[in-house]
């Protein structure tokens, strides 16, 4: 009975254990089909992947949610940031994305917002890092995709 | 304009590029190809050019010249800039960012374009040839341009293939070949391999399965035009000639179009094995770190196809006296450095015929041996981060020896950690070695055609290799990574798997203790960050990282036995070293690259002087260099500054603490050398904006050639010299009052820290400061409260304990402090 009651503690306590330490699992793809998987490394270096397809036009000054997914192979609790890289005002993209500290679990959900400004189409590169944290080597911090706005009705 | 001009010969290339053999037959009335020409050129120039041409291109200026920046960023990645000039060029009409912009920046990458790919109007694949000089060098790579042009939006994708079979390919023979025999059937395959003098590889293509196959493919760009890169190789010299060809992948496959083809004659340059003479400036043979560009700024070899040793994320390679570099005949710049200590040569050197050698004779500023001091870097990694990222891949010590060597280490500890541990944990083996920097898979090299031949030389023991282990990637990397150093094991005991490992660092750091080994805190400054500059200071810092944290708990047990740093920032990896040892505990600060992660410039960014008797030599040398890591002469940094002597009140430093009865002061003789570039350069200015690690660029005074050196006791500066840093050791005092027990240290901040030296006064332990122990009190539960969820359930009771250990230390430490 002891041991019994022993083992259905242990049995409660795995996934516990298992969501704060399965981490070790480099290769693992993310379940999700977010256009945007940003992976944070051991080193807590923060690159990112275009992981899905992204919406084909959206409403010119509304904000879109673009669903990020994030594989956290370091235990990180880093607050991420974004920027647009090489952006020229003309382009009329902003993005909005402040998001809370990751939790440090291996694998949770974010969303960027983008709104654009002008009809068109639009070359967008965002880098993505953590403030005074080194970003990933050879660019691969940074994603580029296309998007386009349609004047609202 | 410009467009409408372009447009014009586009179509001129279209009629021109017609398969005469093919379409031609049908003129049989005498009807030349020169008429053919001359018609066509004047046809296409008429009023009516516009009714028949493709589709103008209307790129849209913002996603051209977002993508063709990339572009241009990749070309200069890979080796093969676009000039100076040019880029500058581009970069000021993508501010423009209009259509006449467009016109003008298609003029100038026409000069880099090797083909131009598009779809005709019924959306049938052409080939048409850029402006580019085809000019290929022998068994080397050359970079081009490639332009997509989808006027009309389709979708789907590309494929550019060259028709030049490669042994890769060999047995690749065409569906259609059942009824006759294939090449492939041949049973002596010369004549084949005889033909395969070239090669193409598309940079960052996109995959995609078509018939089950992987294909690499130009998705068909949203924007009307949009550059690619193509890498060429070719094997031989001369004057050879290829075939291009172009399929079209629909999206929505609707109709088919056989694939277009187009020949393409290449001008090959000869190259020639180079013997490279390489002596240290003491007149031996030795390793030297190379950098080699032509005329055009392209490096060689080049980074696009690089195989270990030479490692395609740095610009430089390292080769031995006596090893060669293979270059086709012309100029070079070559630029030749052996680490900080060593002043960059640059020289220009012809290339003609077989008979060229290139002499590289390495130069001095500074020489810490003829002092006793020998350097290390205590976190180089053979695998991951920017190496590969198959956990089965990176280097082995044959390479990163040579790179050891090409940075005039002494010391390198190469670290097995979480992605690449199963595999190079072979590598550890309980001992230093200085192998041969051999080629670790000839097999790959030569099926390359790289003829580089191993050599030793005469300065090759004096640098060693030591495989250790980083906790990283392991169930206690949350707490702050681990460097473990001379270990005797390298597996935790019962740990089968990464996953078995603590989930917290404090029994690790015990273990290390037991076998006789040294742990302590990797990239400290990480996690470390907070708002203020100021050092010290009292600001919590948010613990998210993988710096010191539980060095703040583990410390309190005696198991630190250093901080790892200069290479995230400064002020994060000092504020909580000096706040430790204010409170009394003892740890050295280590100078650490971590490359190729936090830095994958170059082994040695970050790296420890140690003061020994001699050099070090095998496992006993190798124990003597980490016993000196933890004594008063030791000094980390970038390598550009150096403390070559230290006498205190007259004597030289001591391992032992100094004993004052009273009040009293430190007097110190110092001998230190630094050394700047003479002048502020567009190079040493973009150096100063990096805030992270350790460069002695960012130590200079304004527009001077002066850096201080400042005397610091207790966490705070108690006395500054500025020092000429033009690499003459000069002798300088600095003095400061002690009024209870102390530690002090030398800094140039960020280019040198020594270790900490401890003077007592009245037997009293180092109290120094009672904000220091609270601020050290308050992390402690800042630690907890970002890092216990992640400790396992069945360890956080242990852990729950330690902490509160930690606590209570603290505590009872603040309440000892006579100062605030």
């Amino acid at each position: 009975m002891r041991s019994a009651r022993f083992i259905t503690t242990l049995l409660l306590l795995i996934p516990l254990w298992s969501d704060a330490q399965d981490h070790a699992h480099p290769d693992k793809k993310p379940a999700n089909t977010a256009p945007i998987t940003i992976t944070i490394n051991p080193e807590s270096r923060v690159s990112a992947t275009v992981s899905g397809p992204f919406p084909a036009s959206v409403q010119c000054g509304s904000l879109t949610n673009i669903p990020i997914g994030i594989m956290n192979q370091s235990f990180s609790t880093l607050r991420l940031e974004a920027s647009l890289v090489g952006d020229s005002p003309s382009s009329g993209v902003t993005i909005d994305f402040h998001p809370e500290s990751l939790k440090g679990t291996p694998e949770e959900s974010l969303s960027l917002g983008i709104m654009l400004s002008r009809p068109g189409p639009v070359d967008i590169t965002i880098s993505f890092g953590a403030r005074r944290v080194a970003h990933d080597l050879g660019g691969r911090d940074r994603i580029h995709f296309m998007m386009r706005c349609v004047p609202s009705t | 304009m410009k467009l409408c001009h372009s447009t014009s010969q586009v179509s001129f290339v279209l009629l021109t590029d017609y398969k005469f053999g093919d379409r031609m037959a049908n003129f049989e009335s005498g009807f030349t190809r020169r008429h053919f020409l001359v018609l066509g050129s004047a046809f296409a120039s008429s009023r009516f050019c516009g009714a028949l041409e493709p589709a103008v291109a209307q790129a849209s200026p913002q996603p051209y010249f977002a993508a063709l920046n990339r572009v241009i960023e990749s070309l200069a990645r890979l080796g093969s800039p676009i000039s100076t000039t040019d880029a500058m060029q581009i970069a000021t009409l993508a501010q423009r960012n209009d259509d006449v912009a467009v016109g003008k920046a298609e003029e100038i990458l026409r000069r880099y374009t090797l083909a131009q790919l598009s779809l005709g109007p019924d959306g049938a694949p052409q080939i048409a040839a850029g402006d580019a000089p085809r000019q290929l060098v022998e068994q080397g790579w050359r970079m081009f341009l490639v332009r997509v042009e989808n006027t009309r939006s389709q979708k789907g994708s590309m494929v550019f293939t060259s028709g030049t079979r490669t042994i890769g390919n060999l047995e690749i023979v065409s569906k259609g070949a059942a009824q006759r025999t294939a090449l492939a059937d041949v049973l002596y395959k010369g004549p084949m391999i005889e033909k395969m003098w070239f090669a193409m590889e598309l940079y960052e293509p996109t995959p995609i399965l078509s018939g089950g196959v992987e294909v690499q493919t130009i998705p068909l760009p949203e924007t009307s035009i949009e550059y690619h890169v193509v890498q060429l190789f070719s094997r031989d010299h001369g004057r050879r000639t290829t075939s291009f060809s172009l399929n079209v992948l629909p999206a929505s496959p609707n109709r088919s179009f056989h694939p277009a083809r187009r020949q393409f004659d290449f001008d090959c340059l000869p190259s020639h094995e180079v013997p490279l003479r390489i002596l240290d400036a003491n007149g031996r043979n030795c390793f030297a770190s190379l950098i080699i560009k032509d005329k055009l700024n392209r490096l060689y070899p080049p980074k696009a196809m690089r195989l270990a040793p030479d490692l395609f994320f740095q610009e430089q390679i390292y080769r031995a006296n006596g090893e060669t570099i293979r270059l086709p005949e012309g100029e070079y710049t070559v630029q030749s450095a052996r680490g900080p200590e060593y002043l960059r040569g640059v020289q220009t050197v012809s290339i003609h015929g077989n008979s060229s050698v290139i002499n590289v004779k390495l130069e001095r500023w500074i020489d810490p041996s003829k002092w006793g001091f020998y350097s290390g870097d205590t976190h180089i990694h053979a695998a991951g981060c920017s190496h590969y990222e198959r956990p089965t891949e990176g280097v082995g010590p044959e390479t990163l020896i040579r790179h050891i060597r090409g940075e005039a280490l002494t010391i390198g500890d190469a670290l097995n950690w979480g992605p690449s541990w199963y595999y190079q944990k072979q590598f550890f083996s309980g001992g230093a070695e200085s192998p041969a920097a051999m080629l670790e898979h000839p097999e790959l090299q030569k099926a390359y055609g790289i003829t580089l031949q191993p050599q030793t030389t005469s300065e090759d023991t004096e640098s060693i290799i030591r495989y250790d282990v980083e906790v990283s990637q392991f169930p206690s990397s949350h707490a702050g990574h681990l460097v473990l150093l001379q270990l005797k094991e390298q597996d935790y005991p019962g740990a089968q798997l990464i996953e078995d490992w603590p989930s917290w660092n404090l029994p690790v750091l015990k273990w290390v203790k037991k076998q006789g080994a040294y742990g302590g805190y990797a990239h400290c400054g990480l996690g470390m960050e907070v708002e203020s500059t100021e050092l010290p200071n009292y600001q919590i810092p948010p613990m998210d990282s993988i710096g010191t944290q539980e060095a703040i708990i583990d410390v309190t047990h005696g198991y630190v036995d250093f901080l790892s740093g200069c290479d995230s920032l400064p002020v994060a990896e000092l504020n909580a070293w000096y706040h430790m040892l204010n409170c009394g505990f003892r740890m050295a600060m280590l100078g650490e690259t971590d490359f190729p992660c936090m830095s994958d410039s170059r082994v040695g960014a970050g790296r420890s002087y140690v003061k020994l008797a001699d050099r070090p030599q095998g496992n006993r040398g190798y124990a003597s260099w980490i016993e000196g890591l933890f004594e008063p002469y030791q000094y980390c940094g970038d390598g550009r500054s150096h403390i070559l002597e230290c006498r205190l009140n007259g004597q030289p430093l001591s391992d032992s603490d100094i004993e004052l009865q009273t009040g009293g002061s430190i007097n110190l003789e110092v001998l230190v050398a630094a050394r700047l570039e003479p002048e502020l350069t567009p190079e040493t200015r973009a150096r100063r904006t990096n805030e992270s690690g350790y460069d002695i660029e960012k130590a200079r005074i304004d527009d001077t050639r002066e850096v201080p050196l400042e005397l610091v006791v207790n966490g705070l500066s108690a006395a500054t010299v500025n020092i000429v840093a033009d690499g003459v050791p000069r002798a300088v005092s600095l003095k400061a009052n002690i009024s209870r027990s102390s530690w002090w240290a030398l800094r140039i901040l960020p280019s040198l820290h020594t270790h900490p030296s401890f003077v007592h006064m009245s037997h009293k332990p180092i109290r120094a400061s009672r904000k220091s122990a609270e601020w050290c009190r308050a992390c402690v539960d800042k630690v907890w409260e970002v890092k216990s969820p992640f400790i396992r359930e069945s360890e956080r009771e242990e852990a729950a304990a330690a902490f509160e250990h930690a606590r209570k230390v603290y505590e009872k430490i603040a309440s000892e402090c006579e100062v605030a």
